[in-house]
């Protein structure tokens, strides 16, 4: 988890966003190991194909189609630093109330989760309970998650997609003025 | 890079086993870790692959745009087409089975009723633990939050004060991890294990899978909307010249 503060860091200082992108790919990695120590193995599967696989080739691209040099920005970060250590301090006072890590009885823990835990391979036949409760009890986010990636891709058709029919015309045009 | 030979040989002798790989996750995902979103993903960067190595040309042949239009549209309506067929007849069949199941509900009722029982029992043990808690216990047990803090902080402070728009992006996923992070670490079990039954073996403590199943969505839904964010940026780019935020605000202040 050090490391993890270290690179995230590193991605704060680094001017090349070259750099910057391949250190956020790291960072992914690094987050699917700690997801493993946390037994969430199909998180940290997901996190390393996601995170590191196609957020990094995602930002490439754009860094393909953009510029890959972060400029100084003009104005002094004085008022986002204070605004940032409020808010964090906020935050730590909200940890006095947390459970420990850890903690088996902590009130998350309680709540439905042992009860997917004992009946999901009865009532599914599904021993990965992760899976069981994704297709399963949870169908309904899953659905509302499909929609939400459904939309992001029509954005991005949308987005890029006249780009392109526009640079399909563009030579076009040039060829006919000449 | 079309004229690398080793790149070329080498992805298309790669290329089949990711795909493989994929349908393994995709058909074993019930047993061990993984499922569509992962096996999709793994997919998904066979095809980028191919199209980095043999260009965007022949990718498209292989997967034209309008077939790819028609597949995202078709995969949404067969996860909500399945859901449908289900509930109806699971309707269906509730009303088959409702008098049967009348008869046998007592007896689980009443077993459950203890199982709450003892859950009450240990929430007790708690606060009788709680009013006295050693120093030392508490910043072991709470170190891991303000961690999370601070790496949320780190990537607030990027979203806010870095006028680079690809920054801000990374920055927010800075944040996003940092959720991430936090909701898992909320499900671990000390001494728990991964939440995949194992058959026989006596009782077994397994972390929280709960947790797991709403990063896995919020992770997937991170990417798409990364996804659609860059292209935002790359929009920008091309409308003002610059994906510098000082100087757009400039430019649009100008006319």
């Amino acid at each position: 988890m050090a490391f993890l503060v270290i690179i995230a860091l590193a991605i704060m200082r680094l001017r090349n966003l070259f750099g910057v992108v391949m250190l956020s790919g790291i960072y992914s990695l690094l987050m699917a190991s700690v997801f493993v120590i946390l037994d969430a193995v199909d998180v940290a599967f997901t996190e390393a194909a996601v995170g590191a696989g196609i957020s990094t080739i995602l930002m490439l691209g754009t860094l393909a189609l953009t510029t890959s040099r972060e400029k100084v920005p003009m104005h002094t970060p004085l008022l986002p630093l204070v605004v940032t250590f409020v808010t964090g301090a906020m935050l730590v006072y909200g940890t006095w109330d947390m459970p420990a890590f850890g903690d088996a009885a902590a009130p998350p823990n309680q709540h439905v989760a042992p009860y997917y835990l004992e009946r999901s391979l009865a009532e599914t036949g599904v021993p990965n309970v992760v899976t069981a409760v994704l297709a399963s009890y949870r169908g309904y986010d899953t659905l509302g998650e499909l929609t939400v990636i459904f939309t992001a891709g029509i954005g991005v058709l949308l987005l890029l997609g006249r780009r392109r029919e526009k640079a399909a015309t563009k030579p076009e045009a040039g060829d006919g003025g000449s | 890079m079309r004229h690398h030979v080793i790149l070329r040989v080498i992805a298309k002798l790669g290329i089949p086993f990711i795909v493989l790989f994929a349908l393994y996750v995709q058909f074993h995902g019930d047993f061990g870790p993984g499922g569509g979103f992962q096996a999709g993903v793994i997919f998904g960067a066979a095809f980028i692959l191919y199209a980095l190595i043999f260009g965007l040309d022949n990718a498209l042949k292989v997967a034209p745009m309008n077939l790819v239009i028609t597949f995202i549209a078709v995969g949404l309506l067969v996860f909500a087409g399945v859901g449908v067929a289900r509930q109806v007849s699971r309707l269906r069949r509730a009303r088959r089975q409702f008098r049967r199941r009348t008869a046998s509900r007592h007896p689980a009722r009443r077993a459950r009723s203890r199982d709450h029982g003892r859950r009450g029992h240990d929430r007790d043990l708690l606060h009788l633990r709680g009013p006295g808690p050693v120093a030392v216990e508490f910043l072991i047990g709470h170190y891991n939050y303000w961690i999370f803090i601070f790496l949320m902080m780190l990537g607030f402070y990027v979203v806010v004060a870095r006028g680079n728009l690809v920054k801000k992006i990374i920055g927010l996923n800075i944040f996003q991890a940092s959720v991430f992070l936090l909701y898992i670490s909320i499900g671990k079990v000390l001494g728990g294990t991964a939440p995949i039954i194992i058959d026989g073996g006596g009782p077994v403590t397994y972390s929280n899978p709960l947790p797991h199943v709403l990063i896995l969505t919020a992770i997937v839904v991170g990417v798409a909307t990364t996804a659609l964010g860059l292209s935002l940026v790359i929009r920008i780019n091309e409308a003002y010249g610059t994906i510098e935020e000082d100087e757009i605000n400039d430019m649009d202040q100008e006319p």
